[in-house]
């Protein structure tokens, strides 16, 4: 019974996983290291070199990760294109495409959740604030965002 | 009933003149200053003692090292040092300190962040997680994608354009779809 219960929960986790991580990514890059977001923050050097090394540990992951799931889709695309189907093997190739990708958004929510636990509560609030207005502010009428230079 | 003090003092008595003549009775101390039988013995008693004193500084054997305290001058303190040179190794300890404690804390402060780089890194970061992103969102290829979900708009209305094409729209766009139909 709670075997299952458990299995229950780290299975809507996983399902939770890609939505809550991308509805909640912290702002892209290094960017405890922008002037203001330091001050603003009040970071300590402590927390800085800790968001420092999660930052080089998750996108080393995320890099890895990122290949793990192009290798599956590969795979999957070549299974799709051979002329006789082998259904059997598709599914089975589907899931481990299915498998890879959840592990890599695993790690995307590991790294929000790093980022929160070393900022807190008070901290992580005001960092979206901040890069709510940082947003809002770079966002061009037109084209892709960029980062630009504060003025 | 008590002796008179008359009677010279025994032998006891007579080293405790010698001794501590104060711890006698007055009686006794007047008896050793008046008689001079008792005095003439208390004398040779002395001169014995001084005679024993003698012999034994002679035959006290002499140590083998001889062990002398250490001279004063010997001994460096801080405060026994003069008081110019003090104030010389204080004015040295400024000259070399100052700068070397700048140029250390010069080197230890942290450079102005390039913020140019800074950015373009985010940018760079941003980029990565939107292939994450999209990586992530649907593991189908794209054609499965187009044919299973529901297509944009776009694609919705150029695939039916290819695929049923409209009479007198190719006299319109004046460019032919020949061969394009398959109805």
């Amino acid at each position: 019974m709670l075997k299952n219960t458990v299995w229950h929960l780290v299975a809507l986790t996983l399902l939770l996983c890609p939505a809550m991580a991308a509805a909640m990514d912290p702002p892209p890059g290094r960017w405890w290291r922008l002037p203001k977001a330091a001050e603003q923050l009040k970071l300590s050097e402590d927390q800085k070199s800790r968001l420092e090394s999660l930052f080089e540990a998750n996108r080393i992951n995320l890099i890895e990760l990122k290949a793990s799931v192009e290798k599956e889709q590969f795979r999957l695309r070549n299974l799709l294109e051979a002329e006789t189907l082998d259904e059997k093997a598709i599914e089975e190739q589907f899931r481990k495409l299915q498998a890879a990708r959840a592990t890599m958004d695993v790690e995307r929510f590991r790294y929000f959740l790093e980022v929160r636990k070393i900022l807190g509560h008070q901290k992580f609030e005001r960092l979206e604030m901040i890069y709510r207005e940082f947003r809002e502010r770079q966002l061009p009428r037109d084209g892709p965002r960029r980062m630009q230079p504060p003025e | 009933m008590t002796e008179p003090r008359d009677k010279h003092p025994d032998l006891n008595e007579l080293l405790m003149g010698i001794v501590d003549e104060g711890a006698l009775p007055l009686a006794a101390r007047r008896h050793l200053r008046e008689c001079s039988s008792c005095r003439a013995e208390k004398e040779r008693f002395e001169a014995g003692l001084a005679q024993i004193g003698r012999l034994a500084s002679a035959y006290v054997p002499k140590p083998d090292r001889t062990v002398s305290p250490p001279a004063k001058q010997s001994i460096t303190h801080f405060f026994s040092v003069p008081l110019w040179k003090m104030a010389l190794t204080g004015a040295l300890l400024v000259l070399l300190g100052v700068p070397l404690f700048l140029g250390l804390n010069s080197r230890k402060s942290p450079s102005p962040p390039n913020l140019t780089a800074l950015l373009r890194e985010m940018s760079e970061d941003e980029r990565f997680r939107g292939e994450i992103v999209s990586l992530g969102q649907s593991v189908l290829p794209g054609l499965f994608l187009d044919l299973t979900e529901e297509p944009d708009s776009t694609f919705e209305e150029g695939f039916m354009e290819y695929v049923v094409p409209i009479p007198g729209a190719e006299d319109v766009s004046g460019e032919g779809r020949k061969g394009g139909g398959v109805c």
